[in-house]
């Protein structure tokens, strides 16, 4: 499954099946994307085809997220303990369908919006151990 | 309303925002969505009421307007209108960066018909399609290519 930035400088292909998404209601991810974050799940990790202006910024001591410094997209969080295990902006995979599997860090959501969805809505206690189980 | 301070992830970026409304407007637009993941959450402010310090850059993302982000940590900041007319300058500026959103709804939700399926947004704010928006705005959709 095939990626890319706003303006293109940034491709990437996913590896192996998505897990489905997990939006995240982080106070980190509203400031970097404007509002929930929505990432697809890809545990077999992503090759960068086009990176010259793919740039990391390591955002806590566990994990890093990385931008296209030509247009400013939001792309790829990323476990530094794990590295094959790309969370992958939804928006940057075009018209893919992908399944809410859940919500996270609800404990973080302002009440400016709500989904409509009943798909779990987990802490992010809830939601670490959820993934760690391989549920989300 | 009155003058907010807000800050980008990694703080690089300070900005002062005077927003025009209590609002905040979702846009699923191709282009939002490639930028931030899934819809654009923005505030709306007037040319004159933004100022931001720090490492910001800008991109001339389509012939009507630019997009700004944090060079440090890759915060969308704001998106900016360039055409001329009545909507020159005005800033839509990136919800997430203002930490005080106490009183803001929803208030609309543009290019709703470019959202793909399977979530929505709840509630009842106002919904544009694609071809409703373009011609509100006599504009064509298909010219945002970025710096490619």
């Amino acid at each position: 499954m095939k990626g890319r930035c706003l303006c293109g400088a940034v491709q990437f292909s996913c590896a192996g099946q998505p897990r489905g998404v997990a939006i995240c209601h982080c106070g980190q991810c509203r400031e970097w994307t404007s509002g929930p974050f929505m990432a697809v799940f890809f545990p077999d990790g992503v090759t960068v085809e086009a990176g010259d202006h793919l740039r990391w910024y390591k955002s806590s001591e566990k994990a890093d997220r990385g931008f296209c410094a030509k247009c400013g997209s939001s792309l790829f969080f990323r476990s530094r303990d794990t590295e094959s295990r790309w969370n992958v902006s939804a928006g940057a995979l075009g018209d893919h369908l992908f399944e809410i599997k859940a919500h996270a860090w609800v404990e973080d959501q302002p009440d400016w919006y709500a989904f409509a969805d009943d798909t779990p809505r987990l802490r992010s206690t809830e939601f670490r151990a959820a993934r760690q189980e391989g549920r989300v | 309303m009155a003058a907010m301070t807000g800050k980008c992830m990694c703080g690089a970026v300070t900005l002062t925002v005077i927003p025009a409304e209590q609002m905040i407007h979702a846009c699923h637009c191709d282009w939002c969505r490639a930028w931030t993941g899934s819809a654009f959450m923005a505030v709306k402010a007037e040319d004159g009421d933004v100022s931001a310090e720090g490492p910001v850059k800008t991109l001339a993302s389509s012939p009507w307007a630019e997009r700004s982000w944090c060079d440090a940590c890759g915060s969308g900041l704001w998106y900016r209108v360039t055409a001329p007319g009545p909507y020159h300058g005005e800033y839509h500026v990136a919800a997430g960066l203002l930490p005080d959103t106490a009183g803001f709804t929803l208030g609309s939700e543009i290019y709703h018909d470019r959202k793909p399926e399977g979530w929505a947004y709840a509630g009842d704010a106002k919904k544009m399609t694609k071809a409703e928006i373009e011609a509100f705005f006599g504009m064509s959709g298909e010219a945002e290519t970025g710096a490619e």
